[in-house]
């Protein structure tokens, strides 16, 4: 509500870390944090797309967030979570190594992307956050689904309209 | 000519949801006007109808639609003293009233101004209700109306109330004097039926149910997860009490879910009236376009189906109509010629069969010559002229579904270039349904629909694959087969079996693609399980065959639709997610990559 009023000079994120480097995502857009659980393979998907799983029977899809950000492949481990956030009406679940806190930081802290370390494709990255511990690289949920896999999908539903509307005609 | 918006948002709801109950029950029953012109109860239904929606538009102080529906209202009360014979002028007069008040009424749905006019519809209402008198005076000795039947029927209408001299009250048509009097009290009576009836029914927002069955399925997968950790208590513990409770809690619990998921789809469900309402209208507009006489049978229309299934059904079933009329049906001189009647029949039927729900729809038509859909389908590469040659002949009409094929070579405006019946298929298989056609030649046609009662809800084999779950629906499995190393062969590097006379492909579903020499040798026997139609037929290795069950469908989420060969995820009994293959899809693709 206050938000309309006045902007928030703080930002709540979830941190956490994938290879030994650390990100966070608005909290806003995390719907809930699970241990991992199993994951049905989804033959066909991208790469990333680790596959479906079930969160109180809904049916979600997980990325691998190593694979989407192109870090290097890691191992299974105890500390590994699922961070299930919403992106438009659905829920995507991303795959870290590990959460490691929910914090509150003042958005002078953060710094846009620079496009020189990052490359020119990485929009999903809103900015870095300058931590006194560490950097911490603040992730777009809302992005990081490729453009690719944008237009494949809106590619998909177009072909359905033009069989309804040959239906009629 | 501003719109009535000194009212409510939710009186305006409540009053466009009856106004809808009523423009429906119009639409449905003035048609019927034209087969059985003089039967009272239908004319008594429409006069209320017409009355109701006078009564509510007047209330909300819109003006055009209570002149329009006053019109309309006197009109059918001259038909229901029987003063006036509904003869094809009326009839049309009074469509062509509703057209205006669907236009009044979409104005206020969509809550922007048209200059929607109803003041010719009501002066062609007035004058038809004017010639009230003429026609009483002639007795309709003259039946120009091309349904005789009706004609004679409502012939007798006239000759009884030819004995009171009513001409000066029935030329007062156009009159708001002529309003009913002593039949007032039958009317004020049903309505308090109708008051006592609906005091019994909640409108419920749709979302709302779709929740409710959202949720409903969640407790459904619950469910199944329930009595599987329960098995495995009683196993691990065996004889304790406290277990014993628990199973019979559980077992209880479990009751009450059937039945909570039994009823709550039943509150989805619809009768299939509700679709077939708006048809008759199509239909008889259609006839009269193509100089076609027909009488136009619909039963069933109590039959329920799921909601979503009704709406997704409506564009196919238009379709096969408008396929019926243009061309199934003859004109009345070839008929005739032909030496059949020269009103055609056609009948549209719902019933429900062991689970499923049967639509058929009949004509009595020319038929379909099945060796033309053979030539046509050769010629456009369809099939191999050798192939169509060796399939009988209701399998060479079903080619007909085939995309691209029209035995028909003049395209009219209505419907006949080749494009359509392909996806009327596409849209029912979507649903999980088949269609198919039977036709004998000089007698007819028959296509019928099969549709699950839910799509929510599949029977499904369940089989695993390369350590994936997955459910391949009923509908489309037709064998399952062990198959020892010896019986697979290879062409061109590419697994297939000999199926009775029939080469048919081995497919992997994780692949959607034949499967090449494998390196390795398997030697055990592969489980086969055999799906498709009679034009495309793969075999689909699995590992296992796990469960033949009921599976709630979910789908799959927009981030996952380029998957192509998935009809969506289901949630199995132990919580793991299992994928739902879309099979028509998969034989599809699979085929075609040859």
């Amino acid at each position: 509500m206050n938000s309309k009023t006045k902007t928030p000079a703080e930002l709540q994120l979830v941190l956490f870390d994938l290879a030994s480097e650390h990100y966070a995502v608005s909290s806003q857009s995390v719907r809930e944090i699970i241990r991992m659980q199993s994951i049905t393979r989804v033959p066909g998907a991208s790469a990333f797309v680790e596959g479906v799983t079930n969160l109180r029977g809904r049916i979600v899809p997980v990325l691998d967030l190593r694979k989407r950000l192109a870090l290097p492949v890691g191992g299974e481990s105890k500390e590994m979570r699922i961070v299930v956030v919403e992106a438009g009406n659905d829920y995507v679940g991303l795959i870290v190594d590990g959460v490691s806190e929910v914090l509150r930081i003042p958005y002078s802290l953060i710094e846009p992307p620079s496009s020189i370390v990052y490359g020119p494709d990485a929009d999903y990255i809103l900015g870095i956050a300058k931590l006194e511990t560490k950097l911490v690289i603040l992730l777009d949920t809302g992005k990081l689904l490729s453009t690719d896999e944008k237009q494949a999908v809106s590619a998909s539903t177009h072909g359905i309209e033009s069989e309804v509307s040959s239906v009629v005609g | 000519m501003s719109l009535a918006t000194d009212v409510t948002a939710e009186e305006m709801q409540v009053f466009l949801e009856e106004a809808e109950e009523q423009i429906a029950l119009l639409d449905r029953s003035i048609v019927g006007l034209e087969v059985n012109g003089g039967d009272p109860q239908l004319l008594q239904e429409i006069f209320r109808a017409a009355h109701t929606i006078k009564g509510s538009s007047a209330m909300l102080g819109h003006q055009r639609m209570t002149e329009l529906t006053h019109a309309m209202e006197s009109l059918l009360d001259l038909l229901r003293k029987g003063k006036l014979k509904a003869s094809e002028e009326v009839v049309d007069c009074l469509l062509q009233g509703l057209d205006i008040l669907k236009m009044l009424r979409d104005e206020l749905v969509l809550q922007e101004e048209s200059d929607v006019n109803v003041a010719p519809a009501v002066a062609k209402l007035r004058e038809v209700a004017g010639k009230a008198s003429i026609t009483d005076r002639r007795r309709s000795g003259d039946s120009r109306s091309p349904s005789r039947k009706s004609s004679r029927h409502s012939t007798a209408g006239c000759v009884e109330s030819a004995e009171e001299p009513s001409i000066e009250r029935a030329s007062g048509g156009g009159d708001s004097s002529v309003e009913v009097d002593g039949n007032d009290k039958g009317i004020l009576s049903l309505a308090r039926q109708g008051e006592r009836r609906v005091s019994q029914s909640v409108r419920v927002d749709v979302r709302t149910l779709d929740n409710l069955m959202n949720m409903v399925e969640e407790l459904v997968i619950d469910r199944s997860r329930m009595v599987q950790i329960n098995r495995m208590l009683e196993s691990k513990y065996g004889d304790d009490n406290l277990i014993r409770d628990l199973s019979r809690t559980s077992n209880h619990i479990v009751k009450v879910i059937n039945e909570l998921q039994q009823d709550v789809m039943r509150v989805r469900m619809l009768p299939i009236g509700t679709l077939f309402g708006s048809f008759p209208r199509l239909v008889r507009d259609l006839a009269r376009q193509q100089r076609k006489t027909l009488n136009f049978v619909v039963e069933g229309e109590d039959t329920e189906l799921d909601r979503t299934i009704i709406e997704k059904i409506r564009d196919p079933l238009v379709h096969l109509l408008r396929n019926a009329v243009d061309h199934g049906v003859e004109a009345p001189e070839e008929r005739k010629a032909v030496g059949k009647t020269e009103t055609a029949v056609v009948r549209l039927s719902a019933y429900q069969e062991e689970g499923h729900i049967v639509i058929t729809l009949v004509d009595d038509g020319r038929g379909i010559e099945a060796n033309k859909v053979r030539d046509a389908s050769v010629q456009k590469g369809l099939v191999a002229a050798e192939e169509a040659s060796r399939l009988t002949d209701t399998e060479a009409m079903n080619l007909i579904f085939l995309a691209g094929i029209s035995t028909v070579e003049m395209a009219t405006e209505v419907s006949g270039r080749g494009v359509g019946l392909d996806v009327v298929k596409t849209n029912i298989e979507a649903l999980g349904g088949s269609v198919r056609v039977e036709s004998k030649v000089g007698q007819g046609t028959k296509f019928t629909i099969i549709l699950p009662l839910t799509v929510a809800v599949i029977q499904g084999l369940m089989v695993s694959s390369q350590r994936t779950t997955y459910i391949l629906p009923l509908s489309s499995v037709t064998e399952i087969l062990r198959l020892g190393p010896r019986e697979i062969t290879t062409i061109k590097g590419k697994e297939v079996i000999r199926l009775r006379d029939r080469i048919v492909p081995l497919i992997r579903i994780e692949t959607v693609r034949c499967i090449e020499r494998p390196a390795t040798n398997h030697d055990g026997a592969r489980i086969i399980v055999i799906a498709g139609d009679m034009r495309k037929t793969v075999g689909i290795v699995v590992d296992e065959l796990v469960d033949q069950q009921e599976f709630v469908v979910k789908p799959l989420g927009k981030y996952l639709t380029n998957v192509r060969a998935l009809a969506g995820a289901t949630i199995l009994g132990d919580g793991r997610v299992g994928l739902v293959v879309d099979m028509p899809t998969l034989i599809r693709t699979s085929t075609s990559k040859n």
